[in-house]
């Protein structure tokens, strides 16, 4: 896969948690296209062709980021604000998929720009049906916005 | 000069001592010898300690020395005169009391004195029992303020100490939010990791585990999610004492309409009888009361399903300051020797495997209640059903 094609951006630093995401997503076929990084430094890196991803445009971004809000080196919250507030990323929807639902991880959330905020569930049932669900709209009902 | 030690005086003139010392200090001051000797004496006779100045500049030096309780001072004196020795009992010790003695003369600067902060002052010669008034009188004003003082001193004290609390506290309830926001965050995520890796488990190696296995990994699973459950509990419980209250007008019957066809939507046509009485409306954090009438009636279903025809009744109205409503239920009820129970975090009157439950819900109700003003309680027999009691206060110019 070359970082051109990447449609899904899933930023999460819990191994278990990936496993379980990339796992649901399977579930429903949205396994194609999806690159993992680990930290918010990295995401940055991807999200504007910098560091180890230089090789790729910004304009190319992916379809949905789902981001986690504990990360390791630049949190959650500096990675969204960066999306943002960047003419080049802003437009790309972001997906905050975290365990908290602390009324002010919310509230920073939607102050920031996020297009949706998803607790993810304990039950792995409920957690598959959240990300196929999630899949399903970010990826094949909403229409991007045609600069992407 | 009528000065003299012969006057006997009525006993109620005696000075209390107690918070001026037991001898109060007295500087006598005027550089006429004969009448600073003579008054001193007269006062040392009076119990009181007294120092003998016969110059302004001595009088300086006394009360550099010390803090008297009340100064007697000439206002003409060579060098340094009354004025000055005025300014330098202000200056050092502002709750002693200056007195002047002055002529006919100079009575206008007498006025002026006082102006300055001089407590009282007396014109030469004076009668030996106006001298004893006036500095008796004197010493009470000290008395009074030293008093005050006190008080004031004991206030700053206890607002400070109160202050200091006050800091520990927030300090303690940032510390309290802190904890379950990283509770929020980071001890759910090895749950979920438990329940999705169980649930893998048994979805790619079901053909390898056998009924047993298969059972086994499902308590696992139910365990888990009955831990998932509890922290949602505890982080909702604990947010409930710190967010911040939004009140307004809520409408209880529409409230419990709604509720309650929620609750009935999950169960079968019929399955649960229900009545909604029309209710006061009462002023409150919509959301929060929300909650309440949620949780007693998710009881109320939840422990009268066992019924041979459950039922769940909500009513209420005003009873003087207060409005008090009521969810009752034909169900198992309680033993009402447990009631005290009821409310505690984590107390359950019955077996999880009866009926399902973290513990927190009943808590939760109280807590918001009394963050509200308001009550809860709850009256049972075991068999025939509970009920629920809560009050909300009426709050002034509320239209109900």
């Amino acid at each position: 896969m070359t970082h051109q094609a990447v449609e899904l951006l899933l930023v999460e630093d819990n191994v278990e948690d990936v496993e379980l995401t990339l796992r649901a997503l399977k579930k429903h076929n949205f396994s194609n296209r999806i690159l993992v990084v680990r930290d918010g430094a990295e995401a940055l890196d991807f999200i504007f062709g910098s560091g180890k991803y230089s090789d790729r445009h910004p304009r190319n971004g992916p379809k949905v980021i789902l981001l986690d809000l504990k990360l390791p080196k630049v949190d959650g919250f500096e990675v969204l604000r960066r999306i943002k507030s960047d003419q080049r990323s802003r437009a790309i929807p972001v997906v905050v998929l975290t365990s908290s639902r602390e009324e002010r991880d919310i509230v920073e959330s939607y102050s920031l720009g996020v297009n949706s905020y998803i607790v993810k569930p304990v039950d792995f049932d409920k957690f598959v049906q959240s990300v196929s669900e999630l899949g399903l709209y970010w990826l094949l009902l909403n229409e991007p916005p045609p600069e992407i | 000069m009528t000065v003299s030690d012969e006057v006997s005086l009525p006993e109620a003139l005696n000075v209390e001592k107690d918070e001026l010392g037991a001898e109060p200090r007295i500087l006598v001051a005027d550089d006429e010898q004969n009448i600073t000797l003579t008054i001193g004496e007269l006062l040392r006779r009076r119990g009181y300690k007294v120092e003998m100045a016969v110059s302004g500049q001595e009088a300086l030096r006394y009360l550099q020395e010390t803090e008297f309780d009340l100064v007697l001072t000439d206002l003409k004196m060579e060098g340094v005169d009354g004025i000055s020795i005025l300014e330098e009992v202000r200056r050092r010790s502002p709750l002693t009391i200056s007195i002047i003695l002055t002529g006919y003369a100079s009575l206008e600067s007498a006025i002026a004195a006082i102006r300055q902060g001089a407590y009282d002052y007396l014109v030469k010669p004076c009668p030996v029992e106006e001298l004893i008034r006036t500095i008796q009188h004197g010493l009470e004003h000290r008395q009074i303020q030293l008093r005050e003082m006190k008080t004031r001193r004991e206030l700053e004290r206890l607002n400070a100490e109160l202050e200091q609390l006050n800091l520990k506290l927030r300090a303690m309830n940032e510390e309290l939010a802190a904890f379950s926001y990283s509770v929020s965050h980071d001890l759910k995520a090895p749950l979920r990791a438990i329940d999705g890796f169980s649930r893998m488990l048994l979805e790619d190696y079901s053909g390898r585990l056998d009924a047993e296995g298969q059972r086994l990994l499902k308590v696992v699973r139910t365990n888990t999610q009955k831990m998932g459950q509890l922290i949602d509990d505890l982080l909702t419980f604990s947010r409930v004492g710190r967010h911040q209250l939004m009140h307004s007008s809520i409408d209880m019957t529409e409230l419990a309409t709604t509720e309650i066809e929620e609750l009935q939507a999950r169960l079968a046509a019929g399955a649960l009888e229900t009545k909604i009485d029309p209710m006061p409306s009462v002023r409150g954090d919509p959301a929060m009361i929300r909650q309440v009438v949620a949780n007693l009636l998710s009881n109320a279903v939840k422990f009268s399903r066992g019924a041979e025809q459950p039922r769940v009744e909500m009513g209420g109205r005003r009873e003087g300051s207060e409005h008090v409503y009521y969810v009752k239920d034909n169900g198992v009820g309680f033993d009402m020797k447990y009631a005290g129970k009821l409310f505690g975090v984590f107390e359950r009157l019955h077996n999880a495997d009866e009926f399902e439950g973290t513990g927190v819900g009943l808590a939760l109700v109280r807590r918001i209640l009394h963050r509200h003003g308001g009550r809860v309680w709850a009256k049972s027999d075991p068999g025939k059903g509970a009920t629920f009691y809560f009050s909300l206060p009426v709050i002034q110019g509320e239209q109900s």
